[in-house]
């Protein structure tokens, strides 16, 4: 696994780019508009094999004191789009830069899908047609 | 597809079929030892002409394994460049938003949309299917005017050109009993 490592007065401290790309995508979908990450079929399988993929739909590269992020996002019917994307990449730099200290000097993000409320699974009971 | 992707495929469609015929015939009791011996003993009196048939049918082989394993290419988004990256908008998403505003028309029964030149403008070809008794450019206006304001609205791009072609008068008897 690609590691960040910096060193200090006492040894060193290393930062696996999984946790930076966990980081970047619970900050995307803290993001008002992002109903979920995008991460293909090889994170939908992760996913139905039961294991929590919170890095799903994220690509990072990490330098000693750079970080570059590609993000895949799902966004929420009715959001705009540009704004939410905005959003997110001020959100993940922010996150990012706060919790490792990087410079984050992209985020790409690219919207792959439009979610719709009534394709939720969550949804409790079926409405009346009519009232 | 491509003149010369038709050739590899009509020649192994070819091959295949002879294949497929032999078998069945092998299954209903033909004997196909004289006929493969007679084809031995042609290739054996020609060397050269097999030899280059075998290079020709291998240099097939490898085009048709390397169109069959490669890769479609991505399809192109709407490409947004910010101080912070790239924003790309995917031509499915983009689709379903087109979809889902084209639907809210009434008397538009099924949408297909097709985004193309993406980039900094789009080009959107709307393919419809109408309910009966509808006034079709009253309507394709209204679907028009609606797509445009909300991929304005949601994608923020005011420079779209819709086309629309209504392939289908819905012939389907049954009506929604509510709106």
């Amino acid at each position: 696994m690609a590691e960040n490592e910096s060193r200090t007065d006492i040894g060193s401290i290393r930062i696996a780019n999984e946790v930076v790309g966990v980081i970047a995508g619970l900050a995307a979908i803290e993001v008002e508009g992002v109903a979920g990450m995008s991460g293909g079929i090889v994170g939908g399988i992760v996913e139905l094999l039961g294991r929590k993929n919170l890095s799903k739909g994220v690509k990072v590269e990490v330098g000693e004191r750079e970080a570059a992020v590609d993000l895949s996002i799902v966004v929420t019917y009715g959001a705009i789009i540009p704004e939410v994307a905005y959003k997110v990449q001020s959100n993940v730099r922010k996150a990012i830069a706060s919790m490792t200290g990087l410079d984050v000097v992209e985020v790409n993000v690219n919207v792959l899908g439009v979610s719709f409320p009534q394709e939720d699974k969550a949804e409790p009971e079926q409405q009346p047609r009519v009232k | 597809m491509s003149l010369a992707v038709r050739s590899v495929v009509f020649v192994f469609s070819v091959v295949i079929l002879v294949l497929a015929v032999s078998a069945i015939g092998i299954a209903l009791g033909w004997d196909p030892t004289i006929t493969l011996m007679g084809i031995a003993e042609w290739v054996l009196a020609h060397r050269v002409g097999t030899g280059l048939v075998g290079v020709v049918a291998f240099a097939l082989a490898v085009i048709g394994l390397y169109l069959s394993l490669q890769r479609e290419s991505e399809p192109a988004g709407l490409v947004k460049e910010t101080s912070l990256g790239t924003i790309v908008i995917s031509q499915a998403a983009v689709e379903t938003l087109i979809k889902r505003a084209a639907a809210e028309i009434e008397g538009v029964r099924t949408i297909r949309p097709t985004v193309s030149n993406l980039g900094d403008k789009l080009a959107v070809l709307l393919a419809l299917e109408v309910a009966p008794d509808t006034n079709i450019p009253q309507l394709a206006d209204q679907v028009r005017t609606r797509v445009q304001e909300y991929l304005a609205q949601t994608v923020g791009i005011s420079d779209v050109n819709i086309n629309i072609v209504v392939r289908e008068i819905s012939t389907s008897l049954q009506k929604a009993r509510v709106k």
